[in-house]
């Protein structure tokens, strides 16, 4: 890092597991860099306001809006996308639920929602209903009305509770 | 749009930083949170020549408890204060309000200092810190200062922090014992902008309560509220009454110079300011001496 | 077809199959036009008019040129050079008129946010760079904002016309004046809908891609409709047809939005044609809101004359929408009013009627289809007037309705003004709503509330939609809109099918809808089919999906197609036998005996026989086991389907908030093949309408400038706020096809804000006040009531 102006910089972070370098414009956002550098194209663009919701990623197992922050930010961090949950079968029942009861439709909130309800079972493993519906309000959805999201997660939740170890509902 | 192009730098320590904060030729833009310097810069409204990124000064980090004082440094992000036990433990409302601000993924970038040094009017940490006699801490190359957060808010995006300074750290007076407390928001959908909010907290029986979203500024009501009078620990006992309410929120138009907006009009929020109170003396236990 | 079969099996016709093609987009291997990557490819970005109505004194570019990473940049005169203009006019509107229009304006800005000037650089940052160094010498003009003013104007916005008003259309049955005169009792309201942006989550997107060597166009472009778009491109380029190829990838939401010729993606085009290099153009969020067609806006005088015993004498209705300078091309900005004023209160005995719809020109954005398309208006219009007049009545909402509906025996029934109700299940559907609502309970809670001063309301909508258009909406109307699909089946080498459908995908299961259709009729299980939809150079032509015609026109002709695939297989397979056809089945991907079930061939048998054992097909036969057929709705302007929905809400009365405590629906789509899929539209159209009941408005300012264009201030609803939403089913197929399916994507949005605003209504009984416009924002609410002055 530098602490003389500079335009552009070299990076270094974990995308996916994976160790990344590249030199970036410091004008380029996460999300453009995650696309357009490393051809993620899983996390989407949807505003560039940071409001709905459809280029949430992982930065250091922090949900964060990846068309508000720098990719220069990203230096040092471990970011996860979509490809890298899926590819780890992180939210593999997540994934089947959402499928079993459509809960997507142009499929294009379907990554970012998939992440942030993931992050809301890891902390909160038995949310109610209302509980899921606020923490998914950041994402944006214009194709489903929400239910069929809401009722996708709420399965995971009570399956998940009801492994051995799980928690109590 | 994508962003314009900028100059960036990463000072390493908060002197570093203060020295960019001088340039005659650039413009400068300090980088906390990002999350609203970001949004207005993809859209082109704010064009500096030179980012100036404040997230790896160490100096700026960090929750913690001297005596009867909580330090939060400018830097700590709005997750961390909601998460943090010592928050929850000592000042409490800061918890409440941090689960208003917008949404998660927000919140894990967001910053106390950003906001408070940005003071958009309908956010929510101004008005806390208002409301707990807090105290904001300035550095410049000329040393520290301390500004009274009463004396902190002059406007729609207008502090009193100096184009030469950072905020390093806001200082949080702690209460003896727990102090019940009351923090709400009025807003369109979850995580929106306050159209009306409050903060409020029974001390020394006294009520303290500061609204924000309604005007330029947060509003401290303590102008308006009766104060004095014996403390009382019983929930019920010594509110304030109907009468002293009504008149209370037929008073605001006194202290309130309430914003216009194409969502809420200025009635709609002098309206949702008395709503608001109302719901705060409804929780809260005060002494009702006459007003 | 549906149901189970004889060997026990169950028809994917009906069954609730997750969709197939949702896979990829779970795991983020989705592919969208902003996805895709070719060599060479550059980025566009545009110049737009600041201005509501502006001239274009001068236009200096040079600097912009030289900027930076700039390849070209285009002016109005660049692509007026290669593309012809184009009007949105519906030649069967009488008296409809449009001024012609170019992609880019030439010498004057109709709209805050026309494109003006297209910017082609190395990176869409580069492009965006350059625009800042465009010096354009506007010279700003009074601009046109209010629909009353344009009407009134002296002088008309476009020179060339006569006046502000695109079209001005009565629709007229019986002697409504005397009804009215005659009348015992009058309800009357003024009903105004804000002005709405779809707000698909993908913005507009195009990747042109033109090879000059040998003059082939290859578009990806996320659209509804690939083969519109190959039409359009083809004539106002000047190429041939067959040099164009549209392919729509994934497309990430549409309702409508996606189906108009934009000036920005037309520029894209052209840049790529004068370059001979692949041009990507997004539109981003913020340009969206002043490029795209916005929609709804409607204010709607309407009266309603009652006789003594409580029947509809006659209803009058006086509809003005404004749709900013030009009528959208090709589909004109006109089916808005057209289904105003051809429905209000279309589903009741509703006496004489007279209803009147102009469309007026103004300096706003522009303006087009978006899902239901004027039903939305039409409903709350008429689901209101039924409330105010049951309301004078002293009769319960419910009950009113039901007493008044079209007999349930007396279809078809011809309306005034074009459309047939082919068969409508009102009666059943209400009763059912009333049953899955437990209306009389939710009567007692609310009586029981008011006492508490807790406001709650019930709101009733019945409502109908149009579904499988006929050649009445477009090529009637000298419009290039295929109102014809095709689907073509291939058996595979290895007993497979692939199915090519004229179909497409927005996320609404197109695809799910042609593979359950063709397996179910085909006889093999449903993860033996796969469907290829979206490309121009491999589908058969046909019309895509808008209008809700999908299901029932495009899924009607994979049905024919299977049932000639499959008469041919058995035909091949008797001749190999030298037996009848009539003895053989095809279930499970397997030619079996149709009364034991017995094994004869296999799928991939048969198939290796005809294509690589053609020795031991006898000589005089030839096995076609690839065919394609082709379908059109021709009985109807387009099959009618109708539907109930309820609203169970509590208004706060401090904050004027309303909270919906409950949502309900009962829709007849006549024949289901994926509840799954159906019930998903309609939830998520309901959202859409309960968007419209209580957030979505586009404001603009006196001088036509948009003040909330952006995605902070134009509130789209979000998962917290919404209720779950209770569906029920009532199936009349429809007799115009052998799969009975109508259309169900628009639905829940045709019924949800009538439900709403008759629910808030129902609220503020006590109040004695009536709201009649949307967006129901707590500020409307407390000025009503009185608490904020």
């Amino acid at each position: 890092m530098s602490a003389t102006p500079v335009s552009e910089v070299d990076i270094r972070l974990v995308v996916n597991g994976e160790a990344v370098s590249s030199r970036v414009p410091v004008r380029l956002n996460l999300v453009d860099f995650l696309r357009e550098k490393l051809q993620l194209t899983g996390t989407h663009v949807g505003c560039e306001h940071g409001v709905c919701g459809a280029c949430t990623v992982l930065v250091d197992r922090r949900l964060v809006r990846a068309c508000l922050m720098l990719a220069v930010q990203a230096n040092g961090t471990v970011v996860e996308t979509i490809e890298g949950a899926s590819a780890s079968g992180r939210c593999a029942d997540l994934q089947r639920a959402f499928h079993e009861h459509n809960a997507l439709q142009c499929g294009f909130c379907t990554p970012a929602m998939l992440l942030t309800a993931a992050d809301l079972l890891e902390r909160e493993p038995c949310p109610s209903r209302d509980a899921i519906r606020e923490h998914l309000s950041g994402n944006y959805c214009r194709c489903t009305g929400y239910q069929s999201i809401v009722d996708a997660v709420d399965a995971v939740a009570c399956a998940r509770s009801d492994e051995p170890g799980g928690a109590p509902r | 749009m994508k962003l314009p192009p900028f100059s960036y730098c990463v000072p390493g320590s908060l002197n570093e930083a203060l020295g960019h904060l001088h340039s005659p030729v650039h413009t400068v833009r300090v980088l906390a949170g990002g999350q609203s310097l970001l949004p207005a810069m993809n859209m082109r409204l704010s064009t500096p020549d030179l980012l100036l990124d404040i997230n790896h000064l160490p100096e700026l980090r960090g929750i913690s408890v001297q005596g009867d004082r909580m330090m939060i440094g400018a830097m700590t992000r709005h997750c961390e204060i909601a998460e943090s036990t010592m928050v929850a433990e000592r000042l409490p409302m800061l918890r409440a309000a941090a689960r208003h601000i917008a949404h998660p993924a927000i919140r894990s970038r967001g910053t106390l200092g950003g906001s408070v040094v940005l003071a958009d009017p309908a956010a929510e940490w101004p008005a806390c810190c208002i409301d707990i006699d807090a105290t904001l801490i300035a550095e410049s190359d000329l040393g520290e200062r301390h500004i009274a957060a009463a004396d902190f808010f002059q406007g729609m995006y207008d502090t009193a922090l100096r184009s030469d300074e950072l905020l390093k750290a806001v200082v949080f007076p702690l209460p003896m014992k727990e102090e019940p407390y009351f923090f709400d928001e009025i807003a369109r959908r979850v995580g929106d902008f306050a159209m009306a909010g409050i903060a409020a907290r029974a001390t020394a029986g006294s009520l303290r309560a500061v609204l924000f979203g309604v005007a330029d500024r947060p509003v401290d009501l303590s102008a308006l509220l009766p104060s004095g009078g014996s403390a009382s620990d019983e929930p019920g006992q010594n509110r304030i009454d109907e009468t002293a309410l009504n008149h209370v929120i037929s008073r605001l138009p006194e202290v309130i110079q309430p914003m216009e907006s194409p969502h809420c009009s200025a009635s709609l929020r002098l309206h949702y300011a008395g709503v608001l109170l109302r719901r705060a003396v409804q929780a809260l236990p005060v002494c009702g001496a006459q007003a | 077809m549906s149901g189970t079969a004889k060997d026990g099996s169950v028809s994917p016709i009906g069954a609730p199959i997750p969709r197939a093609n949702a896979r990829r987009l779970l795991s983020g291997s989705g592919q969208y036009v902003d996805d895709i990557v070719l060599p060479r490819m550059l980025h566009a970005a545009v110049l737009r008019s600041p201005h509501a109505h502006a001239r274009i004194g001068g236009l200096d570019i040079a600097a912009a040129a030289e900027a930076p990473g700039v390849v070209r940049v285009l002016t109005g005169r660049d692509v007026a050079a290669i593309c012809d203009p184009y009007a949105g006019i519906l030649q069967h509107v009488p008296g409809m008129q449009s001024a012609p229009q170019l992609p880019l304006a030439v010498e004057r800005a109709c709209w805050q946010g026309e494109p003006v000037v297209l910017v082609v650089a190395q990176t869409r940052a580069q492009a965006e760079d350059a625009l800042a160094l465009i010096d354009v010498a506007w010279e700003p003009l009074p601009a046109l904002v209010d629909e009353q003013a344009a009407m009134r104007a002296a002088e008309p916005l476009h020179p060339g016309l006569a006046s502000n008003i695109c079209f001005d259309r009565t629709v007229e049955d019986g002697d409504v004046d005397a009804a009215f005169a005659g009348a015992s009792q009058v309800v009357e309201a003024e009903f105004v809908t804000g002005r709405h942006t779809a707000t698909t989550l993908e913005s507009r997107g195009i990747l042109a891609d033109y090879n000059p060597a040998d003059g082939q166009l290859t578009v990806w472009q996320s659209t509804q409709v690939p083969y519109m778009m190959q039409w359009i491109l083809a004539r106002h380029f000047r190429l041939p047809e067959t040099q164009v190829r549209v392919i729509a990838p994934d497309v990430g939401g549409s309702f409508g939005l996606k189906i108009h010729i934009y000036g920005d993606e037309m520029a894209a085009v052209a840049a790529s044609i004068l370059l001979g290099r692949p041009v990507k153009f997004i539109a981003d969020r913020l340009e969206s809101f002043v490029a795209d067609f916005h929609c709804r806006g409607h204010r709607v005088k309407a009266r309603m004359a009652l006789s003594a015993k409580g029947e509809i004498l006659g209803v009058t209705v006086d509809d003005v929408y404004g749709i900013g300078p030009y009528s959208g091309f090709p589909r004109g900005s006109a089916n808005e009013g057209l289904q105003v004023s051809n429905l209000v209160c279309a589903g009741y005995r509703r006496g004489n009627y007279r209803a009147r719809t102009r469309a007026v020109f103004q300096n706003k954005a522009m303006y087009g289809q978006y899902r239901a398309v004027g039903h939305p208006v039409a409903c709350l219009v008429t689901e209101g007037l039924m409330d105010l007049a049951a309301a004078r009545l002293s009769e319960d909402p419910a009950a009113f309705r039901r007493r008044l509906f079209l007999a349930a025996d007396r279809y078809p029934v011809k309306l005034a003004g074009g459309p047939v109700l082919e068969k409508l299940s009102q009666h059943a559907c209400l009763d059912e709503l009333l049953r899955l609502m437990d209306y009389e309970r939710l009567r007692a809670l609310q009586c029981e509330g008011r006492g508490r001063g807790i406001y709650r309301g019930i709101g009733i909508a019945s409502f109908i939609e149009n579904s499988n258009p006929s050649a009445a909406t477009y090529g009637m109307g000298g419009v290039s809109i295929a109102s014809q699909d095709a689907c073509t089946l291939k058996l595979t080498a290895t007993g497979s099918i692939v199915a090519s459908s004229s179909m497409t995908e927005c996320g609404q299961g197109g695809y799910a809808v042609i593979q359950q259709v063709t397996a179910a009729v085909c006889g093999l299980p449903v993860e033996r089919v796969k469907v290829v939809i979206g490309d121009t150079d491999t589908t058969p032509v046909g019309g895509g999906v808008w209008g809700s015609r999908g299901t029932g026109i495009c899924g009607e002709a994979a049905l024919q197609a299977g049932k000639a695939l499959r008469a041919n297989i058995l035909a091949f397979v008797a001749r190999l036998q030298e037996t009848e056809a009539s003895l053989y089945d095809i279930r499970n991907g397997n030619v079996v005996m149709a009364d034991s079930g017995a094994l004869v061939m296999t799928l991939e048998d048969v198939a290796r026989t005809a294509y690589f054992r053609t020795d031991r097909v006898p000589r005089d036969f030839q096995p076609e086991l690839m065919v394609t057929r082709s379908y059109a709705q021709k009985t109807y302007n387009g099959a009618y389907t109708n539907g109930a929905q309820g609203s169970w809400l509590e208004v706060d009365t401090n904050t004027g908030f309303v909270r919906l405590l409950g949502h309900w629906v009962v829709d007849d789509c006549g024949t289901v093949i994926n509840p799954l899929l159906v019930d998903e539209q309609i939830r998520g159209g309901c959202v859409q309408g309960i968007g419209a009941a209580l957030f979505e408005q586009v404001l603009y300012d006196d001088s036509g400038q948009l003040i909330n264009g952006s995605l902070a201030d134009y509130l789209v609803p979000m998962a917290a706020g919404m209720p779950d939403i209770t569906i029920g089913h009532v199936v009349t197929p429809t007799a115009t096809s052998e799969l009975g399916a109508k259309g169900a994507g628009e639905a829940g949005t045709a019924g949800a804000s009538a439900a709403i605003l008759n629910a808030v209504n129902d609220a503020l009984t006590p109040f004695q006040v009536r709201i009649s416009e949307i967006p129901i924002t707590p500020e409307r609410i407390l000025r009503a009531i009185g608490r904020v002055s």
